[in-house]
């Protein structure tokens, strides 16, 4: 077995680009989807200061303090049609005297009434000095992980797509009949490169990881090694179903069609692109099947009830998958070993 | 001639079902997810009031500071509809905080009011409701308008579902680069690659063969998905439908011979089909076809990338021709592909006057 393992790094080191494709590349691919895919949930609004009197300043400074208001710079000129493009939800007009216009579309907008209530409490009398007013400080976070959680969710599941590549090319060729000759037995052959492919993956993971916590990304949990740990179960289970897939397939150009027409539907449909509660039922009821939604599931729970115990049932569906999955593997190729 | 090996083309890709689901099937599953799944977030509508709440806990407070409650708690329901619930344990209410089963929770001790979030997980909403909080205890808000006035602009905004079929039609034309690409490839392993560099033919009709099969197919892709967005999804394409179609027309062939180069550049199908591949996602991630492109938009740096995508310039292009203006974006798109094709062509004549255009082993 452990020639075996050491036989599998050798062939994956000397594949054409397989460290890069397995860690350079997704490392930067992912902190770059980390800044570009923003499934911000941050409110865009225009705030147009054209008092004369200094009583728009103490508005606009108050909107701009409002967290989860982004303020997006624009001329009136341009803010109907920025409106109609989506960049912007309303505009606000800030006159004289502390008036203000608020520029909407038909369709209304959702912090509108919250907009009204910050302007018309800085036009309102100072605070009741005998009071005070207190609020817990937290730790200041960049970027939340969940915006590109989907994305990097189905990276690391289709990872395994370049062992499965090698399987299917070593059968292929004859290379796997060959060690098989040797004395090599089915598991050692698989689980080598298995291993290999998961160790690979989870280095990856790490530095990710690390990286994410050296930029104080925001993973929405208090102990964030459990996101660490749902990564390396979404590695385990990306083995068990490539090298399932590597006994089926006969090409290994059919891999990509699959990582891209399979999964990325079944992403899209878990909830890990996009919030699962605010799609439509049939969705969730077919995402509910979806093995990504189980990650992201356990994500969410942990994410949400500060304890790994309500997303149990969850990885324990993961992992049950990924046994099946690399069992059925080791049966098929126990199966056709002489097969070329 | 031509027409010899434009139907060698034409039965070789069709003859393949895969090639058919990618041409009928795919773009509107496509679409139709996209469009299901992204309706709030086109409408900028994230729900992110919704079932919110707040705690509060009572520690002998004085008649004044429950008297700010009640305002701030009609300011709650007034701005964000969110309502205020009593608790009568305090580190119970801060722990269902932690466990998103309320925004925060405002501890009333005498005449001081002190708000707890929760430390990792606080929604925008929760945000949104502690600046509220903030800005408006202890102080008179007026209830109505006060000095405020709107504005309703009653013009339509393109939906998720009109979006999502431009952009997503777009998106999956830029695929048949994959499928040209592999099909030079197929030519330079088989070998007949020389013989029609030989031919009377020559590579420039390899080329246009080539090409008329990327027009028919995004033109199919095209058809298809006008007569399934119109009639499932109720989109309506405007004035402008014939102008959109010739922007995808110019669109499949840049594609196509952005393909035919790759094909001719790689040595092998698996390296055409990253080098493809790689192209097409980044184009698709950063010209909004996994999210709406606003929401790029609105991002420094980020509102620069993205004008690197052709797909970017699709949408931009195929958005005003959807609201009925043929504009500055069409124009732009239009002479961008042009630009594109002479570039690919020019490439493709100079990677094709090599001696050896076979592949080894193929």
């Amino acid at each position: 077995m452990i020639n075996m393992v050491k036989h599998s790094w050798l062939i994956f080191k000397k594949t054409p680009g397989y460290i890069h494709t397995m860690t350079t590349f997704p490392i930067l691919m992912l902190l770059l989807i980390t800044f570009i895919l923003a499934y911000s949930n941050t409110h865009n609004i225009a705030v147009i200061d054209q008092s004369t009197d200094g009583t728009g300043s103490p508005v606009y400074e108050a909107l701009s303090d409002v967290e989860g208001f982004t303020l997006v710079k624009t001329s009136e000129q341009d803010a109907v049609n920025k409106m109609l493009a989506g960049n912007i939800e309303l505009v606000v007009l800030l006159h004289d005297q502390g008036a203000a216009k608020i520029m909407r579309l038909a369709g209304g907008a959702e912090v509108e009434n919250s907009v009204k209530a910050i302007i018309k409490a800085v036009n309102a009398a100072p605070r009741d000095a005998a009071i005070t007013v207190d609020i817990n400080q937290v730790k200041n976070k960049t970027l939340n992980i969940s915006y590109a959680m989907g994305l990097m969710l189905f990276k690391f599941i289709t990872a395994s797509s370049t062992m499965a590549a090698l399987l299917i090319r070593e059968r292929n060729n004859g290379m796997r009949g060959r060690i098989f000759l040797s004395g090599i037995n089915t598991f050692s052959y698989l689980g080598g490169k298995a291993l290999i492919s998961l160790a690979t993956m989870t280095f990856t993971a790490l530095v990710y990881y690390g990286v994410c916590l050296l930029l104080r990304f925001d993973f929405g949990m208090n102990h964030t090694i459990y996101f660490l740990f749902l990564i390396v179960l979404t590695n385990l289970f990306s083995v068990g179903v490539f090298a399932l897939l590597s006994t089926l397939l006969k090409d290994e150009g059919a891999l990509w069609s699959i990582a891209t027409f399979l999964f990325f539907p079944m992403a899209v449909m878990s909830g890990a692109i996009f919030p699962y509660d605010s799609m439509p039922s049939w969705m969730q009821n077919v995402g509910a099947y979806v093995p990504q939604r189980w990650i992201t599931g356990s994500i969410e729970a942990i994410q949400k009830y500060d304890s790994v115990t309500p997303a149990l049932p969850h990885i324990g569906l993961i992992l049950a998958v990924s046994v099946v999955c690399y069992g059925l593997a080791l049966l098929n190729t126990r199966k056709n070993r002489g097969a070329f | 001639m031509l027409g010899v090996s434009l139907k060698k083309e034409f039965l070789y890709f069709f003859k393949n079902v895969g090639n058919l689901i990618f041409v009928f099937v795919l773009p509107f599953l496509f679409i139709l997810l996209m469009s299901t799944a992204l309706k709030d977030y086109v409408a900028n509508d994230f729900d992110t009031f919704d079932n919110g709440a707040v705690f509060y806990y009572l520690d002998r407070p004085t008649e004044q500071s429950m008297a700010h409650l009640h305002r701030f708690q009609e300011v709650l329901a007034e701005a964000a509809q969110v309502k205020l619930e009593e608790v009568g344990d305090y580190d119970e209410g801060k722990r269902k905080v932690e466990q998103s089963e309320a925004f925060g929770i405002i501890k009333i001790h005498e005449s001081s009011f002190s708000y707890y979030r929760s430390p990792f997980n606080e929604p925008e909403g929760g945000r949104i409701v502690r600046s509220l909080f903030e800005a408006t205890i202890g102080k008179a808000i007026p209830s109505g308008d006060a000095g405020i006035s709107t504005q309703v602009i009653a013009r339509p905004k393109m939906d998720s579902n009109a979006y999502f079929t431009l952009t997503g039609l777009a998106f999956f034309m830029m695929f048949i680069s994959l499928m040209i690409s592999n099909s030079v490839i197929d030519e330079r392993r088989f070998g007949t690659i020389e013989r029609i560099k030989l031919s009377q033919l020559g590579l420039n009709a390899m080329l246009i063969s080539k090409a008329a099969l990327g027009v028919c197919i995004g033109l199919l892709q095209a058809v298809t998905v006008y007569a399934l967005s119109s009639s499932v999804l109720g989109v309506n394409w405007g004035s402008m439908t014939g102008w959109m179609f010739l922007v995808l027309t110019g669109m499949s062939i840049a594609c196509s011979v952005f393909g035919a180069v790759v094909g001719m550049i790689a040595k092998s199908k698996a390296v055409a089909n990253s080098v493809v591949l790689m192209s097409v996602m980044l184009s698709a991630y950063l010209g909004g076809a996994f999210s709406p492109v606003y929401l790029l938009e609105n991002m420094n740096v980020v509102n620069y990338m993205i004008q690197i995508s052709p797909l970017y310039w699709a949408g931009k292009s195929l958005g005003s021709l959807h609201a009925g203006m043929l504009d500055r974006n069409s124009y732009l798109f239009l002479s961008l592909q042009l630009g594109l094709v002479v570039l690919f062509y020019l490439l493709y004549r100079i990677l094709g006057r090599r001696a050896k255009l076979v592949i080894e082993g193929g």
